[in-house]
């Protein structure tokens, strides 16, 4: 907590919140120290600033500076009750439209943004034309008019908790609406809805003001400052000064709540203030393998770090790729091996530190900056979600072709012709039409192995697949792993496979690396894995752990089974 | 006809609370659902038995999952007829739907949204003891033995969800949906969020709940065909929004009536008939 508690002080927001306190100071004592200067009329009318009176006088002979800090109070007191009454009502009404049944839900989303397109100013001049100009019509004027905004918001914010699985589960709990929004709703959107008040604070400061400035406001012979803004305009030519006490009191508060609020958002993400440098980059972009080094990728002493620095979390791995070699990195979420793989593939997020004795992929320098087009020819790379892979506006011929006609200089039609036929070799039908549809009309494994094709034909050295099968159903998974032993088989490419799952890793690889919070902890042929000849403790328990299916139990066991369970002949799906 | 789940061996014992049908839970007959014009349930006939933990697997889209939440009244049938521990819920009343929360309870798939990150497990599960008040204190006994059912310490109690592992948060919400002693608790792919090893603690925790006597019945959605093995006595494979084949679960995996069973069991990496060339 240390580190947040540091973020919330910085200058801009001490800032703010010394100018609030000095406002709130100023409006608790003013009245009770300078009303008499503000109030009493003196013989002294119109005086320029002196050292009597700073900001001089008014028409009645009241001192102007006196009279803006004391209708600080007013104004501030008005902003308050009229803030209080905007995020009341905005609460109750965003929230209650969450926890009511769909239909009424609709409804009263569709109504609130169309309330939100009024601009509240104009609402609020409607509200105090009809009622009689006063103070409390003002507050109460603004209060009604900043409703269907800060209503939007929480709405937003509410349907978003509505939908999180706790919420879901505490509603099956028989949890009462009551309890739903006071012990999950409000405390889930507390952050974004203080910073919000914030802002709608300095805005009903501005706007009540203006309120008072066109008569609708505060009435003599109270005051605030937007009336005395009022008041000095008939001397605006003659007095101007009389102006700059109301003036800057006004601007002083508004950007006091501003500051107060930039300042929450940011402790309420800490993200979004974290300074961090871009990785610097090595020099040489090319690598020269060491002597009698016949691997395609070879690994030493890679570290990466966290943004600043702070913790490594890759702590020094040695890993090695023959060509043509299928290589497994096996392990639990943070064990590190996306990152390795990342830092492979000259991938690494700019803001993690990355440092190794050698980082080399065939005669590129992966901690240098190898060309692009190297790059491409060399280097395939395939991600988990298939979904996220191609651009969905594009069909998928040109992006299937893009690294033949771009790096590789192969003409437009050729190119096609070339990903048709690998398209077909992956095992998808219709090729042709496939390249002229979009990502979204292909399944999960069809783009899958669409990538493979596209590897296919580029004829890379090496793939990188990251938990290439994880998103995918068992029946697809089989042709995309097809897919990718046909591709080392047909083509020689090596393949570097990230996978937490040991089942697929043992089917597929011909050597598996396995890693544990940031280190290799074991490293055993796909034989050995195959036979179950491990000997290192946690691989033993990452293989126990892998659920195995058992078809002949139920044979073993089978007499005493009762055959009538079965469902319907005829019954399957086709 | 209906596919019957495994009725011959049907627990004597947790017979007699529902005047319907003492010895169902689920009892769907020709049910369907669709969303917009996409039909995702298509005439289906389930009767889960009473005090059976039953696999509901399939791949992605054959509505299992939809099926689970229809069970739950997550969402509501278009057709055909639903009764859920022996109340007829196929046009259910919001009141209705109230008054079954409690006997039947729902685990969601991800461990990190299904608990409250801003309460503490004690008060998490407090509020499942008593929804109206909700507060640890009052429950401590009740919460400490919620805890060491799923094997925590008491004084997890007083912490947050984010000093727990996934595993570990996934047992407390389990705990929570015990806390009740529902008569049905559906889980839906409550493993497949997890790294292997964690996977395998939960399915431990399972078989060892069931080891100690608990006699609620269990709808196990999910798409891992070993962990279904594992946790599961009988199985209701689903395609497209249709049953293909119910029965013991072992007996369905040693011998198959269906192709597609079949060609699913082959597909698991590791089964006797998967092969990569």
């Amino acid at each position: 907590m240390p580190a947040r508690r540091r973020t919330l002080w910085r200058p801009a927001f001490t800032t703010g919140v010394i100018a609030m306190a000095v406002l709130v100071l100023i409006a608790l004592i003013a009245p009770l120290l300078v009303s008499q200067a503000a109030h009493e009329f003196t013989g002294e009318v119109a005086l320029p600033p002196g050292a009597d009176h700073p900001l001089g006088t008014n028409d009645f002979g009241q001192d102007n500076l006196a009279r803006a800090l004391v209708a600080t109070r007013l104004t501030l007191v008005m902003t308050v009750l009229a803030t209080a009454i905007s995020v009341a009502g905005g609460l109750a009404a965003g929230i209650a439209i969450w926890l009511s049944p769909r239909v009424v839900r609709e409804w009263c989303l569709r109504l609130l943004e169309t309330a939100v397109a009024y601009p509240t100013l104009i609402t609020a001049l409607i509200i105090a034309a009809i009622l009689l100009p006063g103070a409390t019509t003002a507050v109460i004027a603004l209060g009604i008019a900043g409703i269907p905004g800060f209503a939007r918001v929480t709405a937003n914010l509410a349907g978003r908790t509505a939908r999180a699985e706790y919420f879901l589960t505490a509603r099956f709990l028989g949890v009462g609406s009551w309890h739903l929004a006071t012990r999950h709703m409000i405390p889930s959107m507390a952050e974004p809805l203080l910073v919000l008040s914030t802002t709608i604070f300095a805005t009903v400061l501005v706007e009540i003001s203006a309120l008072s400035f066109v008569g609708l406001g505060v009435q003599q012979p109270q005051y605030d400052l937007g009336s005395l803004l009022n008041d000095s305009l008939e001397s605006l030519y003659t007095q101007p000064v009389e102006a700059l006490g109301p003036a800057v009191m006004i601007v002083l508060a508004s950007v006091a709540a501003m500051l107060i609020g930039d300042g929450l958002a940011a402790h309420a993400n800490p993200r979004a203030a974290r300074r961090w440098a871009p990785r610097a980059k090595v020099a040489e972009a090319s690598a020269v393998p060491a002597t009698g080094d016949t691997a395609l990728v070879r690994v030493r002493d890679l570290r990466v770090t966290s943004a600043g620095g702070e913790t490594e979390l890759v702590h020094g791995i040695d890993l090695h790729v023959e060509p043509g070699e299928i290589v497994g990195l096996v392990g639990e979420s943070g064990s590190g091996k996306s990152l390795t793989a990342l830092s492979v593939a000259g991938l690494l997020a700019d803001e993690l530190g990355q440092s190794a004795d050698e980082l080399r992929v065939g005669a590129m320098n992966m901690l240098g900056t190898p060309a692009a087009a190297d790059l491409a020819r060399e280097i395939a790379l395939i991600y988990q979600d298939p979904g996220t892979t191609f651009n969905p506006s594009r069909t998928m011929g040109p992006q299937l072709t893009e690294v033949l006609r771009t790096h590789m200089g192969v003409p437009r039609k050729e190119a096609r012709a070339r990903v048709a036929e690998a398209l077909e070799t992956v095992g998808i039908t219709e090729p042709e039409l496939r390249m002229r549809q979009h990502p979204h009309q292909l399944s999960g494994g069809m783009r899958q192995r669409a990538m493979i094709a596209a590897a296919v034909v580029t004829r890379p050295s090496l793939l990188i697949a990251d938990e290439p099968t994880t998103a995918l159903d068992v029946t697809v998974q089989v042709g995309v792993l097809r897919a990718f032993r046909a591709l080392r088989d047909r083509l020689g490419t090596a393949i570097l496979f990230i996978s937490h799952d040991l089942g697929v890793v043992r089917e597929l690889c011909d050597r598996v690396v396995v890693m544990r919070a940031g280190e290799v902890v074991g490293e055993l042929t796909g034989a050995q894995l195959a036979a179950g000849e491990v000997s290192h403790p946690y691989t033993r328990t990452l293989l126990d752990a892998v659920p195995e299916i058992d078809t002949e139990r139920g044979l073993a066991a089978g007499a005493d089974v009762p055959l009538e369970a079965t469902a319907p002949a005829g019954k399957e799906a086709r | 006809m209906t596919a019957t789940v495994h009725t011959a061996e049907a627990r004597a014992g947790a017979a007699g609370r529902s005047p319907a049908d003492p010895g169902l839970v689920v009892r769907a007959r020709s049910l369907d659902l669709s969303f917009g014009a996409h039909h995702v349930l298509r005439s289906i006939d389930l009767d889960v038995v009473r005090g059976r933990v039953v696999g509901l697997v399939g791949e992605s889209g054959s509505g299992k999952s939809t099926l689970a939440k229809a069970i739950v009244g997550m969402h509501r049938i278009d057709g055909g007829a639903l009764e859920v521990v022996g109340e007829d819920v196929s046009r259910p009343r919001r009141a209705q739907r109230r008054a079954l929360h409690r006997r039947i309870q729902y685990v969601p798939q991800d461990p990190y949204s299904s608990l409250n990150p801003r309460r503490t497990i004690g008060q998490t599960l407090a509020e499942a003891f008593d929804p109206a008040r909700g507060t640890p204190h009052s429950r401590a006994d009740a919460i400490a033995s919620a805890l060491a059912d799923v094997q925590l310490d008491p004084e997890a109690a007083s912490r947050y969800p984010h000093e727990f592992s996934g595993g570990q948060r996934q047992r407390i919400a389990i705990a929570r949906a015990l806390a009740v002693a529902p008569e049905l608790i559906v889980a839906d792919e409550i493993t497949s969020a997890l790294d292997v090893s964690v996977q395998a603690e939960v399915v431990r925790l399972l078989a060892e709940l069931r080891a100690k006597g608990a006699d609620h019945s269990m709808l196990f959605i999910t798409h891992n065909l070993a962990v279904a093995q594992a946790v599961c006595d009988d199985v209701v494979v689903m395609r497209r929004g249709q049953i293909v084949e119910t029965g013991a679960i072992d007996r369905v995996f040693a011998a198959p009536a269906q192709e597609y069973t079949r060609t699913l069991l082959d597909s698991v990496p590791g089964a006797k008939g998967f092969a990569l060339s």
